[in-house]
């Protein structure tokens, strides 16, 4: 072998580990988020009562949010299988919040005063799902999604494990 | 109560704690390691392999990468065509009807938008949309973001906006046309599905089999 045919070996080599180790860092996401996934999906269905909200705008410039439409972070009193705790909700875009509240996505937000809010949430009872043993709570339409796609995700798996099985016993 | 005096402390010096022993034999251990005299089982000479438990997972990971990332890219194909039918089987009774509202109020807020790994903060406008429905007056907002493929909501000339809305929730007005599956869609998707599956058989047995 000459010397240039060594090298670009070598090349060829760094560039193959390079790819994969991108495929080891996307099936190692697509793990992590699966599992995530599940844990949702196995938390309990359960209400929670309002004690306490913040509204507030952010600048997008801050990485995290994408408009400065309003903001509400909610404190929870939830109750479940007599386990009583508090806990404190990510931060909501007001179009999640209303749906979880059971209203219109596109409620005037921008256009409601403190009065608006106060009306709109004090004491107020949402649907939630949570987890009591660890205090972790997510709103209950992740709940159903996370519920979706996990039996979907288990429909293919056993048709797929079902093919492979008869592809080899038949 | 009557005085006791106090008990004398009790002294043993007679043999030493374990703790004292197991340092005395790791002691001798390492003297005798040092003079070439370790024995087979001695295993603090060879690898640690304790330490490497924690790394040998992303390890496995990392071998397996490409036929696992093939089997999930597989898995997620099946169940995203099962999920989209089932969606579409769900929209296929839903019944939208356009609906003309007017602009009442606009205020610019800040918006963010990405296009590949570049991201852009902007001034948009934010529009209060007011409709009547069988005689009662609803309001919704809506985020003029003017991107491309958007659909074109706001009418400026005559400063109205088209809302689509359903008879059952009439306060929830959509901006976008909502998805009404025909037959064909289902059928389409069906096959697709079928498709999927006839091919994965294929890939397992292979074709002349």
């Amino acid at each position: 072998m000459k010397n240039w045919e060594i090298a670009l070996a070598i090349v060829l080599l760094l560039i193959l580990m390079i790819f994969w180790a991108f495929f080891a860092r996307v099936v190692y996401g697509a793990l992590t988020m699966i599992i995530q996934r599940i844990k949702i999906a196995c938390m309990q269905p359960g209400t929670a009562q309002v004690i306490a909200f913040r509204v507030s705008t952010h600048d997008p410039e801050d990485r995290l949010y994408e408009d400065a439409r309003p903001v509400v972070e909610l404190e929870l009193n939830c109750e479940t299988k007599g386990k009583h705790f508090h806990l404190t909700l990510e931060p909501l875009t007001s179009q999640n919040l209303f749906k979880a509240l059971e209203l219109p996505e596109h409620s005037a937000s921008c256009w409601m005063s403190d009065s608006d809010w106060h009306q709109l949430l004090d004491g107020r009872w949402i649907a939630i799902a949570c987890n009591p043993r660890n205090e972790k709570a997510v709103l209950i339409e992740q709940l159903h999604y996370s519920r979706e796609v996990v039996a979907f995700w288990l429909i293919a798996s056993a048709g797929l494990v079902t093919t492979v099985l008869l592809a080899w016993y038949t | 109560m009557p005085h006791r005096p106090a008990k004398p402390p009790r002294i043993r010096l007679a043999e030493p704690s374990a703790q004292a022993k197991r340092v005395t034999t790791l002691r001798t251990g390492a003297l005798e390691s040092r003079n070439c005299t370790a024995q087979a089982d001695d295993l603090s000479l060879w690898t640690n392999f304790e330490a490497m438990e924690a790394s040998m997972i992303y390890f496995l990971i990392a071998l397996s990468a490409p036929a696992t990332l093939f089997i999930f890219f597989w898995l997620w194909a099946l169940s995203e065509n099962h999920r989209k039918i089932y969606l579409l089987s769900k929209t296929r009774k839903k019944d939208y009807f356009p609906i003309r509202a007017e602009i009442v109020d606009q205020r610019m807020i800040k918006n963010r938008f990405h296009a590949h790994k570049r991201t852009w903060v902007h001034y948009c406008t934010i529009y209060l949309l007011r409709y009547q429905h069988e005689g009662r007056t609803y309001e919704v907002q809506y985020l003029d973001e003017q991107q491309v493929g958007d659909p074109v909501v706001i009418e400026k000339q005559t400063g109205t906006a088209t809302l689509y809305i359903k008879n059952e929730r009439p306060a929830d007005a959509h901006f976008e046309r909502p998805l009404k599956a025909g037959y064909f869609h289902i059928c389409l998707g069906l096959a697709l599905y079928l498709i999927t599956w006839v091919a994965t058989v294929l890939l397992i047995q292979g074709v002349g089999h």
